[in-house]
């Protein structure tokens, strides 16, 4: 039927519908609004994008975005939110499923605090952000946590289930991100934490689990990669051209920053403030506490088990980038010419980190001032994420392209 | 001096860490041609909002031409995918950057010319050719139509060369302005302090009359707030008569200026 040919009433009720579709449309607006590419880390987002992709198998988008306040978030795919909104609201379903049927990737908005857009090596906050698409299918599978947590005889079985999911929500992205992205993402979650309160209490409507009880977790998922480095004296030399007394100065720095997080982490005042301030809190957070070797082992082994990422295996590849990133070269590439290969953007980012750890013991680089240096670092290395992952994606089509 | 051929360049590339002539990444081993190295256009690019400035003059005070340059400059990112394209007009200049980062030792200089291929649709990459030995950065083009009609560039294209020289001795990078950079550079040319003295207006003598002085306290109030004026030399103060007089270099400090830090002072100079 042509709208034309619609009643007074016919059409009026159509306009209020479109007008309450304008509303809340428009109220996400703010999703895109600073969104151009020259307000964000924009040489970080294609190659997360294709990360986020290998990691999760969803075909995804990412609608990056610059927010004021200071905080990390990711907004899930809305699209079908949307559907099932403008459905609704809609004359014609099938039309609606028609146009929506064409959105084949799924779209996730990520907000990242506006004064932290360079800072690479904080970024690595965005492995967590990831993590929390695969918290909600973790959460959909495990409903019968439900009953082992009622079995604990909460005073409150109803708050307790929903704080103990908040719980889980955070804490599987927690160890998602340190899967995926190694000491990187303890050590920048760590960074993070400090400037807040790392005993803060869980409360709602979030229910965040305090930090010290998150990076805890994190760094108790990571024990093979923390050892290896206590073991192997830190194989960290950097080429044998590199002055020699600056090896330790860089090896010492990591070492110290992570006795500090461990000595935080060890600390068991969190313990204390959500007994203090949940009426169930012990038991919620012991049956958190539980649940995590059943969570890192569905992650290791089911959902993640080709990304894991470990020093280890990595030891060999990341002096090369770290002695790139001191001699102000971005760290894209492993080796020399000809026989480069590309850079994983997750060695990048630890080499990045280990950098900056050792700039900061060692005061390293007269030339700059300390802010400077560090900027400089951060610049380098998002130019060697935007190179390496351009080089990734191009260089086997310009072979095949002259062959 | 003399230019590098393609052997020479790739053992310059696989050289020690100190010595190595750094062009990172390098896509292609094709890219290296007999004389030099293809270099691809980069993704960002700063484009100029003209309407928003009559002149651009970098011989004004450095933060003043800071300021004008924030409004005048658009920063504009594409990202790297197939099909991403820019448009760049007839007579316009954008300026871009090579997607390669280079880093020369401190016995290598460069240049950068166009592709004639390029050059022969209009287009100029770069004007600056030079490029100091000890320089680490991507490399600033700047882009230029002089055809008539519209150019569709590619972030990716292999657009300019780098032709590499070994210099007689080594020569340590000196400029601090451009550091390390990983996308365009607007010109920095406001920082040179030699601009502005040849913009200078001269130095000129001037003497006001102020009333309210009255004695070796007042004389001595009034030549300090004179003084602390930035671009004022030799200011004398007349109890007698009531004058204040001093030389303005032309730097900083005007007519008026003088005049306010004597009010500030609490007294007052008597106009006209």
């Amino acid at each position: 039927m042509s709208h034309l040919d619609q009643t007074e009433e016919e059409k009026l009720q159509r306009i209020k519908s479109l007008d309450r579709i304008i509303n809340t449309v428009g109220f996400h607006l703010r999703y895109i609004e600073r969104g151009a590419v020259r307000n964000t880390p924009w040489s970080m987002i294609q190659c997360l994008e294709d990360f986020f992709r290998t990691a999760t198998g969803v075909p995804s988008r990412f609608l990056v975005r610059p927010i004021w306040s200071y905080n990390y978030q990711i907004v899930p795919n809305f699209t079908n939110a949307y559907r099932e909104f403008i459905k609704g609201e809609a004359d014609d379903v099938k039309e609606v499923d028609s146009l929506f049927g064409k959105f084949r990737e799924e779209v996730f908005i990520v907000s990242f605090p506006r004064l932290e857009r360079l800072n690479t090596t904080l970024h690595c906050l965005l492995g967590h952000e990831m993590g929390h698409t695969l918290s909600k299918e973790w959460l959909d599978q495990n409903k019968d946590d439900q009953d082992e947590l009622r079995k604990r005889k909460p005073v409150n079985p109803v708050d307790a289930w929903t704080i103990f999911q908040c719980g889980l929500d955070e804490l599987v992205a927690d160890l998602v991100g340190s899967h995926l992205l190694g000491l990187g993402a303890v050590f920048a979650s760590y960074e993070w934490a400090i400037k807040r309160n790392l005993d803060s209490a869980p409360s709602a409507p979030d229910y965040h689990p305090p930090w010290r009880f998150r990076i805890r977790n994190m760094l108790d998922s990571l024990a093979e990669d923390v050892d290896f480095l206590r073991q192997e004296k830190l194989s960290f030399a950097f080429p044998q051209d590199a002055a020699k007394d600056e090896n330790p100065t860089c090896q010492k720095a990591i070492a110290d920053w992570l006795q500090q997080i461990r000595e935080e982490a060890d600390k068991r005042t969190d313990w204390e403030v959500i007994e203090k301030n949940l009426p169930d809190g012990k038991i919620i957070y012991e049956a958190i506490q539980d649940a995590v070797p059943r969570i890192r082992h569905w992650i290791e082994t089911q959902r993640l088990p080709e990304l894991k990422y470990s020093l280890r295996s990595s030891a060999d590849r990341i002096p090369d980038l770290v002695d790139k990133l001191r001699r102000h070269i971005p760290p894209s590439e492993y080796g020399v010419w000809p026989t480069t290969r590309a850079a994983d953007l997750r060695d990048i980012l630890t080499a990045s980190w280990f950098y900056k750890l050792h700039r900061l013991a060692s005061c390293e680089d007269e030339k700059l001032s300390d802010l400077k240096a560090q900027s400089v670092a951060d610049l380098l290395t998002l130019k060697a994420i935007e190179s390496s992952h351009v080089r990734i994606v191009f260089q086997n089509q310009l072979a095949e392209n002259s062959a | 001096m003399s230019v590098l051929v393609g052997k020479k360049l790739k053992e310059k590339l696989k050289a020690p860490p100190d010595q190595r002539l750094y062009v990172t990444p390098i896509l292609e081993d094709d890219q290296i041609k007999q004389s030099g190295i293809d270099l691809r256009l980069g993704n960002q690019f700063i484009v100029f909002r003209n309407a928003v400035l009559e002149a651009l003059n970098p011989a004004m005070e450095s933060r003043d031409v800071l300021l004008q340059v924030l409004r005048y400059q658009e920063r504009v990112v594409i990202p790297f995918l197939k099909g991403s394209r820019f448009v760049l007009h007839p007579g316009q200049l954008v300026i871009g950057s090579t997607f390669e980062y280079v880093a020369l030792p401190q016995n290598l200089e460069a240049r950068i010319d166009s592709r004639s291929s390029f050059a022969r649709l209009g287009l100029t990459v770069a004007g600056a050719i030079s490029i100091a030995p000890g320089f680490k950065g991507v490399i600033t083009l700047e882009l230029t139509n002089h055809g008539s009609t519209p150019i569709v560039l590619y972030p990716g294209w292999p657009i300019a060369q780098l032709v590499v020289s070994e210099t007689i001795g080594k020569a340590p990078y000196q400029s601090r302005k451009y550091l390390y950079p990983v996308g365009p550079q607007f010109s920095r040319l406001y920082e040179d302090e030699s601009l502005r003295m040849w913009a200078r207006p001269a130095s000129q003598d001037i003497a006001l009359n102020v009333k309210g002085m009255t004695c070796e306290h007042c004389v001595n109030t009034v030549k300090k707030a004179v003084s602390d004026l930035k671009g004022v030399k030799n200011v004398k103060v007349d109890l007698e008569s009531g004058t204040v007089s001093c030389r303005l270099t032309g730097e900083c400090a005007t007519r008026d200026d003088v005049a306010r830090a004597i009010a500030a002072a609490g007294y007052d100079v008597v106009h006209g």
